[in-house]
């Protein structure tokens, strides 16, 4: 197999840094880009960007860590260096306040933060309602600029890039060798997968420059994050929800909730509603799988249920998506010399 | 009572506003007038980034660290108000980076949360092997000065824009106190051979995504004279020169290479931001802020100074523990001339 041909559906941010990862550990790959929606039209477009993991109740935790340091120092790489506006990527500073101490002070990923410790009893002062509180810096992904800038490096490989909606699977067995599979929420659709479920958020984006901190809400309900051109102040956790439209209502309790914790938002203005569902999952699904149908086989690779992690762990499950690639590339090369045979 | 305040800058208006916030309620008779030849957002105060942080060391002198402590502690308290965002001020976090180990400073424990950087974070700054970082607050003299300007209207504080040349010229006439908080120029209203102007010279850019200061130092050179990078609300400045002696505001090619280059150096992604203003100003350096109170004959009358200048690089740092200072010297000076009303005792 001289040039596998590779399509990845999906263009948020797991599709186009799995399809990067792809040309980088397969260059001579032909990598596609299928999706029915690109930047700034994707569920990663509605997201902060936080690099403020997320943990799955199914996955082990090691593999979790891994996943997030991988993706923690690439980052980090990219925002000290000469690309980091035009990639959206910049280190935040800021802090993680809870109601009473939660059993767990020290998260896994307390290591792989910044400067990670616990909040002095004067900073603990401006939370008059929260008893306990962390105190780190991290990266944010601000996106359009991310997902943009990757699809920029995806073009100087040679990555095409369309819009198509893909209903099924088997409609590109003809045209690739291997797909990979990074739609989010449309996974449910596509594959079937029950064990995948919205999560509807909905986020304020507001003009407020004066704010350069973040602070969250233990309870991962309230938050303000900083980005390069707007804040995004958040928002909701609703289970099972559908629901694209905004709701006047949350947003004027989001509203509400970030001003009691940051005053000054107050004066906020140009206030944008938007709404994403977080394609949630026990466990990331980062799994090769090959399809068959009527003595066809299609290797597929899938990489989708981030659920509110995603671009915490986004370039750790690409790089272990692309390995996965790889080895269905092995086995296909495998199987076509045994035909030879 | 009529007292005069020569300069509008964060030093002048802050203390006319202390001493008529104090005094007013128990002197209805209290006028203040400003006289300054520039205001806001043409003062050396507007040009600063405004970032609370004092210099590294305050050589022993114990009552300009109280001062700063004060304007911390009374700023930090306005944080809450819906105020701030007016007044132009806000938390920020950041780095101080050394070339060497550098003793804690004296504000220390006065900032939020400092603690040296990790390896990791010291990865961020290549050259660089020490450094602090901590939580402190910008208070930017744009927004900071029409704010205080619009407080001191609102309370029927008069304003004059003229250039004042002598203590004269404005002691006339019924003005018993003369607030003197005229910056770089105070010499020319009184010889005062410490003051000197520390010339800064900065470079405004378009850069969002900086969300931290960072100012680094070079013990050998002395302060501000190694690049910082501060993030406004609008704007982020660059900076790092310092000449002691130099009274020139006019920008300067060779100060703004330096400072381009050193800062784009510190952080690369600068490279791409856009340029949108450079300035210089005068820090009105002396070895130690003059803040006290002279008495002087002018003609055939007397007249109390309270001189308030000398602020150096960190007016902004200090400004309200000297305007409280100025404001208690403004007391003694009332209780002095009886003019403080105090009920009437029982006749006997």
């Amino acid at each position: 197999m001289a040039s596998p041909k590779v399509a990845v559906v999906g263009a948020g941010v797991i599709g186009l840094s799995t399809a990067l990862c792809i040309t980088e550990t397969c260059p001579s790959c032909s990598v596609t880009v299928l999706s029915d929606q690109f930047s700034p039209n994707t569920t990663s477009d509605v997201a902060a960007g936080m690099l403020i993991p997320h943990t799955y109740p199914d996955t082990p935790i090691h593999r979790q860590k891994q996943w997030f340091r991988e993706t923690f120092t690439f980052l980090f790489a990219i925002s000290n260096s000469a690309e980091a506006s035009e990639a959206g990527i910049h280190l935040v500073s800021g802090w993680q306040v809870f109601k009473s101490t939660p059993k767990e002070e020290l998260p896994f990923w307390s290591d792989i933060v910044l400067g990670f410790r616990a909040m002095s009893e004067a900073e603990l002062l401006k939370f008059p309602q929260h008893q306990f509180g962390q105190a780190f810096t991290t990266l944010k992904c601000d996106c359009p600029p991310y997902l943009l800038w990757l699809e920029k490096r995806l073009k100087t490989t040679g990555t095409q890039m369309y819009t198509r909606k893909v209903a099924d699977l088997w409609e590109l067995h003809s045209e690739y060798d291997i797909v990979v599979n990074c739609t989010g929420m449309g996974a449910h659709q596509l594959v079937g997968d029950k064990q995948l479920f919205p999560v509807r958020g909905q986020v304020l984006k507001v003009h407020a420059p004066w704010v350069k901190q973040f602070i969250r809400d233990g309870d991962g309900l309230t938050y303000i994050y900083p980005g390069i051109h707007r804040v995004t102040l958040g928002g909701t956790r609703e289970k099972g929800s559908w629901s694209l439209s905004p709701d006047p209502g949350a947003t004027r309790d989001i509203f509400d909730r970030c001003c009691s914790l940051e005053p000054s938002l107050q004066g906020a203005q140009d206030i944008e509603v938007k709404v994403g569902l977080r394609p949630s999952r026990q466990c990331v699904r980062v799994q090769r799988e090959v399809l068959s149908q009527g003595g066809v086989k299609l290797p597929v690779v899938h990489n989708y249920g981030h659920g509110a992690g995603g671009f915490s762990v986004h370039w750790g499950t690409a790089n272990e998506a692309a390995h996965l690639v790889g080895e269905c590339i092995s086995a296909l090369q495998g199987s076509s010399s045994r035909a030879k045979l | 009572m009529r007292v005069a305040v020569i300069g509008a800058g964060v030093i002048g208006l802050s203390s006319a506003l202390c001493i008529h916030e104090q005094f007013h309620g128990l002197l209805p008779s209290l006028e203040l007038e400003v006289y300054a030849d520039r205001f806001t957002p043409h003062t050396t105060s507007d040009g600063a980034a405004g970032l609370w942080q004092p210099y590294l060391s305050d050589h022993g002198n114990l009552q300009e660290t109280l001062w700063n402590k004060e304007t911390f502690d009374y700023l930090l308290g306005h944080m809450h108000s819906p105020a701030s965002k007016e007044m132009g001020l806000y938390l920020i976090s950041g780095y101080n980076l050394f070339t060497e180990p550098a003793p804690d400073p004296s504000w220390k424990n006065i900032v939020l949360g400092f603690r040296n950087l990790t390896p990791k974070e010291l990865e961020l700054f290549p050259g660089y092997s020490y450094g602090w970082f901590n939580t402190a607050l910008m208070l930017e003299g744009r927004s900071y000065l029409p704010w205080l300007t619009n407080r001191l209207t609102q309370r029927g504080v008069k304003f004059f824009h003229k250039k004042v040349e002598s203590f004269q010229e404005v002691s006339g006439d019924g003005v018993d106190v003369v607030l003197n908080c005229s910056g770089i120029r105070s010499g020319e209203l009184q010889p005062d051979p410490e003051l000197q102007p520390g010339r800064g010279q900065i470079i405004k850019v378009l850069a969002p995504w900086v969300k931290h200061f960072i100012i680094t130092h070079d013990l050998k050179s002395g302060i501000y004279n190694s690049p910082y990078i501060i993030p406004g609300s609008e704007f982020t400045v660059l900076g790092g020169i310092y000449q002691h002696g130099n009274w020139s505001e006019e920008n300067s090619a060779k100060d703004h290479k330096s400072v381009w280059d050193s800062c784009c150096r510190l952080l690369p992604a600068l490279q791409k931001a856009k340029i949108v203003d450079e300035w210089s100003g005068l820090r009105p350096a002396r070895p130690s802020v003059r803040l006290e109170r002279e008495s002087i004959r002018l003609g055939n009358r007397q007249a109390e100074v309270i001189h308030n200048y000398g602020h150096g690089g960190f007016g902004i740092t200090i400004h309200w523990g000297c305007a409280m200072a100025a404001a208690r010297i403004f007391g003694n000076i009332l209780q002095e001339k009886k003019q403080l009303a105090t009920p009437p005792g029982p006749r006997l």
